[in-house]
């Protein structure tokens, strides 16, 4: 039977899979070395009552301003070809340097609650979704690769 | 974080316990669901339904592991789309906004979906509610690209 969906249950998940993971307050986090990853719990809008789990990833690849429009045109093949994951670009500047990197988010709606099972595919077809983007932008912005890659 | 989680050995994508239900889910779903939940019939050679909502033309196509429900619609001729959609994205009115990269001379298509994963099932009530959202938001998106569009047309951008 599905139960209402509580980040206890979330990270409940995360042994089950041979994953680590941190809790921060109602945060799950999560990571490696491409990409750094957490689910939260979130109303959806008013006029759509309920409530929703969001998987938020943040590739650690940054491309400079030249190469962003190859960056929008990347992101957006992967929106219009892949079935999982919204891939975003976004702006950061430090120290008046302004470069870009990609976000990426799945959501599932639990308005009526989910099983163990129910979470536990979405947390691991979502983190193979992460890992399987990652590499597809290392691919395409070799230089923007500075961490070690795992054997 | 005391271990990472490796990368190169990808998480199982049947969940936790392969064996007890993502290969058998209590609540499969299928397209006769869908058409039924819909009261929409079923396209005979293709695991589609068609319907309108909002005035907007979808289609709900059932796929292993996930409903797709999507919308295609014809853009004016403008370079500046992709960013756009992009910023429609970064927003996130719930459906994912993409532009389809026409032939030569064709003018341009978005498309925006929402995908449901359903690869352990769906019971009746979450399969309502979740195509219900998907319903509304697809429909969204669409019109909240067309305002950030113009809200970029009027800043002089393209």
């Amino acid at each position: 039977m599905p139960q209402p969906v509580t980040s206890d249950a979330v990270a409940d998940i995360f042994p089950e899979l041979g994953l680590e993971y941190q809790r921060r307050g109602d945060i799950v986090a999560t990571g490696f070395p491409a990409a750094a990853m957490h689910l939260t719990l979130a109303s959806t809008p008013p006029q759509l009552p309920g409530a929703e789990l969001l998987f938020d990833a943040m590739w650690r690849g940054h491309v400079p301003l030249a190469s962003a429009p190859q960056l929008l045109s990347t992101v957006n093949r992967w929106n219009g070809e892949r079935p999982v994951l919204t891939l975003t670009m976004q702006e950061r500047t430090i120290a008046s340097v302004t470069e870009y990197t990609v976000a990426m988010r799945r959501r599932l709606n639990v308005t009526g609650g989910a099983t163990h099972q129910q979470l536990g595919a979405f947390v691991a077809e979502t983190f193979n979704g992460v890992v399987e983007c990652c590499a597809w932008l290392a691919e395409r912005f070799p230089a923007a690769v500075t961490w070690e890659e795992e054997a | 974080m005391s271990q990472q989680p490796s990368a190169s050995r990808p998480a199982d994508p049947a969940g936790p316990t392969p064996d007890s239900g993502a290969k058998s889910p209590h609540h499969p779903v299928t397209v006769a669901r869908v058409a039924a939940l819909t009261g929409t019939p079923a396209q005979e050679d293709a695991p589609v339904v068609h319907l309108t909502e909002a005035d907007t033309p979808l289609a709900i196509w059932v796929l292993p592991g996930r409903l797709i429900v999507r919308s295609d619609a014809l853009l004016t001729r403008w370079p500046l789309w992709e960013l756009a959609a992009n910023q429609a994205n970064v927003v996130d009115f719930g459906a994912r906004l993409s532009v389809l990269r026409p032939p030569e001379g064709a003018e341009p298509v978005v498309r925006a979906e929402v995908e449901i994963p359903t690869a352990a099932g769906l019971s009746d009530r979450q399969l309502a509610d979740a195509v219900q959202h998907a319903l509304a938001r697809v429909p969204a998106a669409l019109d909240g690209l067309r305002v950030i569009a113009a809200e970029l047309q009027a800043a002089g951008r393209g």
